[in-house]
């Protein structure tokens, strides 16, 4: 069962081509991780993906229950003649100008950690979990204002999620401190459980364990892996450290100069010996 | 023991450096040609400075255990030395927890209240219109602290909105025939929507930029009031009406066919009723507001705008449509900015451009960041430090911006991160950690 599939995304920036031809999959209930030397294009792909670029060419499509979603359609690309009929597509194409952008795709159930930790850093964690739930709540504003039963409710319950995480990311001694005051392990989690708040089926994390110790990767590995197995996420990973990747990954994708040189299984990948050309550099002639 | 003679030697230090600063500035008299000088004057401001710093110096540690969460319990826990202390603290907390702290909260709270209440009571008119004018900076204060507080959007032209408000009230008793109690909310909606106006266009920007393009808006709005003669009155200003008492005017003779406020109650007619009254309004809506923002801040709406201050490509990416965050700060704090308008061109009786020039914007963002951004009691108490402070400085003449000037420099020292810092809203099943 594919969630996610990338077909043929193009990228880029003025006459610099980030990616070319990108296409691969990503199982349901699966760990996917993106792999390949400094400035591959993994990032870039990450942020195309999860909206904060929006690709040249390609199709993103993300199945959900309701049906199938195209991402990048959610961005409110650039209209063109061609969208002015019928009136039921140019509709659908301004109302995406307007009220599109990023946190649509968020919305739509995919969610994301930031290579540098971008948390709220004066508000506590379980706030910050908070932020992450505000589509728990009522949009009925004058029920917050009179303190509602209807919004008490709502906030306990998301209150009480939000322990669970904090709890979960072992992070329930920190609920009250301000995000900032975390140690560089902890912030890690709570970015990761603030993703989760946002409860998505997909989740993309950008280089989970990157400054981290080994016992601390260790345990981000363990995490991640109780996720897919325990709470049916499905996970698109950045990372550099071979070992956890190899550890956990169920499906690898290998980029290099913007193009996938390889797809499979962690073995297949391992000894794919345009990898290890990407990776090492080669003797004598080029592979390609 | 070494606590207080810590103190001690401190607060004598400190006397010690205030005496020598003080004698040149006050202690030394041009007398003609000559160079006289006197001791009394800048001895007095050093005994002054010594109390002072030792009165801070003794009372500090106490409000340290109290904001440190323990309390009473950390007071007495911390003079036990024995075996029992910890159970004797444990059953303090118990005893003193977060109960006992909201219980001294809530009632200090209405002690407040009732002063504020019965403050235009026992003041002179001179000293009800600083008291107005106060409140009118309090509204100020909180509606800039939301858009520069909470969300993080500087914005130096909070003056417009504050100028919308007063003409809003103004123009439409002008043109429209309004009263002030149509003003009240239609003035913060009209400034709801210049917010909104202003919004759009600085939606994509941040900090510098934000603060020259809102800078440029404020003064767009003041120079369209001066020029606009046809409309706003130009530079002569237009009159502005005065709330009535459920009808009633507030005047000596009402206009033909009207009762007026002290012939219905059959009493004397006084000058000041209409200004008790007028803050006595002004006090209600400003408690009311405090609430409503105290409210926001622990809703969705709220901690979005904090999360915008904090973070906006993380806000993206859980979901929050920036837009829609930024615009809803713009148009809340413009609101409340064109409630404090209204009510200023009410007790003015009379606006023109020159109340809304760019001194007033820096004047409410100083409030706001000497109150710790985001803090709305900071807010609050900044503004009447900075509104009547000046006010009980007039005695000194010459020396109040002096004093203005240290007590900034002490703040800048002591807090710079203004007077009160926000306190973040826990959670009540949060107590485990």
């Amino acid at each position: 069962m594919t969630l996610l599939s990338v077909r043929d995304l193009d990228m880029h920036f003025g006459g610099l081509r980030a990616l070319s031809r990108v296409s691969f999959e990503v199982g349901r209930g699966s760990v996917v991780s993106l792999i390949g030397p400094n400035g591959a294009g993994k990032t870039t792909v990450f942020n195309c993906i999860t909206g904060f670029y929006r690709a040249t060419s390609g199709s993103i499509r993300l199945s959900q229950s309701r049906g199938d979603v195209e991402l990048l359609e959610l961005l409110g690309a650039p209209l063109t003649v061609a969208d002015l009929f019928p009136p039921r597509h140019l509709f659908r194409r301004l109302a995406a100008k307007m009220f599109g952008g990023s946190h649509r795709i968020a919305r739509a159930g995919v969610a994301r950690t930031f290579q540098h930790i971008r948390l709220f850093r004066e508000l506590t964690s379980l706030e910050n979990l908070l932020v992450a739930q505000h589509r728990r709540f009522g949009r009925n504003i004058l029920a917050g204002l009179v303190g509602s039963r209807g919004f008490l409710r709502a906030e306990g319950r998301a209150v009480a999620l939000a322990l669970e995480w904090l709890q979960r990311f072992e992070l329930e001694t920190e609920v009250d401190r301000p995000a900032g005051e975390l140690s560089y392990g902890q912030q890690r989690r709570l970015e990761i459980a603030r993703a989760l708040c946002t409860d998505p089926i997909l989740l993309c994390l950008d280089e989970p364990a990157a400054g981290l110790n080994d016992t601390e990767t260790a345990a981000i590995a363990r995490l991640i892996r109780e996720l897919v197995d325990q709470h049916g996420v499905t996970v698109l990973l950045i990372e550099h450290d071979m070992r956890l990747v190899m550890e956990i990954s169920d499906h690898i994708v290998v980029l290099d100069h913007g193009e996938v040189i390889a797809r499979g299984s962690p073995a297949m990948v391992q000894h794919d010996p345009r990898v290890l050309a990407a990776y090492l550099g080669t003797e004598g002639e080029g592979v390609e | 023991m070494t606590g207080v003679a810590m103190v001690l030697r401190h607060s004598l230090w400190v006397a010690l450096v205030a005496l020598l600063l003080f004698f040149p500035l006050t202690g030394l008299l041009l007398d003609g040609y000559r160079l006289t000088w006197r001791w009394e004057l800048p001895l007095q401001l050093a005994g002054g400075v010594f109390c002072l710093t030792l009165l801070g110096g003794l009372v500090r540690p106490l409000i340290g255990y109290w904001r440190s969460g323990r309390g009473l319990s950390g007071l007495v826990s911390s003079s036990f030395a024995g075996e029992g202390s910890a159970s004797v603290a444990f059953f303090l907390r118990a005893a003193h927890g977060s109960r006992f702290r909201s219980l001294v909260r809530v009632s200090g709270f209405v002690l407040l209240l009732l002063v504020a209440v019965s403050l235009p009571f026992l003041l002179g008119k001179y000293w009800l219109n600083v008291a107005t004018l106060a409140l009118i900076y309090v509204l100020l204060g909180l509606g800039l602290n939301i858009v520069v507080g909470l969300a993080g959007l500087l914005d130096l032209g909070f003056v417009a909105f504050y100028a919308v408000g007063a003409y809003g009230l103004a123009l439409g008793h002008l043109h429209l025939g309004l009263g002030f109690w149509e003003a009240l909310p239609l003035g913060g909606l009209l400034a709801a929507c210049f917010g909104v106006l202003l919004g759009f266009p600085v939606l994509r920007m941040h900090g510098d930029y934000l603060a020259i393009v809102t800078l440029g808006f404020g003064e767009i709005i003041r120079l369209v009031l001066n020029n606009w003669t046809a409309f706003t009155g130009g530079p002569n200003g237009v009159s502005a009406p005065f709330p009535t008492f459920f009808g009633l005017e507030f005047s000596r003779r009402p206009q033909a066919g009207e009762t007026a406020f002290h012939q219905f109650f059959d009493i004397p007619f006084g000058n000041v009723h209409r200004y008790i009254f007028l803050y006595l309004v002004l006090l209600s809506v400003s408690v009311f507001l405090i609430f409503v923002i105290g409210r926001l801040r622990r809703m969705p709406l709220g901690r979005a705008w904090e999360a915008l201050r904090e973070d906006e490509i993380a806000c993206r990416s859980l979901g929050i449509d920036p837009v829609g965050v930024k615009l809803s700060a713009f148009a809340m704090g413009a609101a409340i900015g064109g409630v404090g308008g209204v009510f200023f061109a009410a007790s003015q009786g009379f606006v023109n451009p020159t109340s809304f020039g760019f001194h007033e914007s820096a004047l409410v963002l100083a409030i706001v960041v000497l109150g710790g951004l985001g803090s709305t009691v900071g807010t609050v108490l900044a503004a009447l430090v900075v509104t009547i402070l000046p006010e009980f400085l007039r005695d000194f003449a010459d020396y109040r911006i002096l004093v203005f000037g240290l007590a900034m420099v002490g703040m800048m020292i002591w807090r710079p991160r203004g007077l009160i810092r926000p306190r973040r809203p826990l959670y009540p099943s949060g107590e485990g950690g």
